[in-house]
């Protein structure tokens, strides 16, 4: 049982069992390893991805919101980490595949080029660059009806 | 930006200590073995992409940009988005 202090969240009190261990860090974060994933009525569907050792949030939406048909290829360290058979994955059950979002001057951007992918059964998490071709860093978040790239 | 054009098994030094070599070319890729003291980061150049687009991400948003992330993906959503 810990307690991390949020930025979103304020204090935010989590299980042992809840937390995501991403042993090789992020890219840019290398030491933040351990992360639970927290989601409110309020702010659905945005997961937050709230370090348990410091204030980083990452705020993510799953993958397929944004491209519906989504499917990553990754490079084989990738999918040793996640102890996965394939290496060509959709999002599924056990297999969580979220976007990092950002907001700069009011345009928001989607990062499907490096998705954040979970085994939920194993617990454990990585920031895969995938290895097919056509996704962006910066996949733009609009609404229906604007111009989507 | 240094262009110069190698065969398979050639390399190039860079510094005194860094060797990239040319293992195999197909029609869309070449095969790359780079040989580098252990303090010379290699990586793929997408990884710096995404590490800054982190460090982009990881700031705090305030609330108002809060509440228009989640409007514009619940308007996505019930668009009939997957």
């Amino acid at each position: 049982m810990g307690k991390i202090n949020s930025p979103y969240f304020g204090t935010l009190a989590y299980r042992r069992e809840e937390v995501l261990d991403f042993p090789g860090g992020l890219p840019g974060f290398e030491d933040e390893k351990h992360f639970v994933s927290v989601e409110q009525p309020a702010s659905r569907p945005l997961i937050f991805l709230q370090s348990i050792s410091s204030g980083l949030c990452l705020i993510t939406a799953p993958v397929q919101m944004l491209a519906p048909e989504y499917v990553a290829e990754l490079s084989a360290d990738d999918q040793a980490v996640l102890g996965l058979r394939e290496s060509r994955v959709r999002p599924g059950a056990e297999l969580l595949m979220l976007a990092v979002l950002s907001v700069d001057d009011k345009t928001a951007a989607a990062n499907l080029l490096a998705p954040i992918v979970i085994n939920l059964r194993r617990r454990v998490g990585v920031q895969a660059i995938v290895l097919n071709e056509g996704y962006s860093h910066r996949h733009p978040v609009v609404e229906r009806g604007g111009i989507v790239c | 930006m240094l262009v110069t054009r190698r065969r398979i098994g050639e390399s190039l030094m860079i510094g005194g200590e860094v060797e990239i070599q040319v293992l195999e070319v197909a029609s869309n890729w070449v095969k790359l073995g780079i040989t580098a003291p252990r303090d010379v980061s290699v990586q793929r150049k997408e990884v710096r992409v995404v590490r800054q687009e982190n460090q982009a991400a990881a700031r705090a948003l305030d609330a108002t940009e809060l509440d228009g992330l989640v409007a514009i993906l619940r308007r996505e959503k019930n668009a009939g988005a997957g």
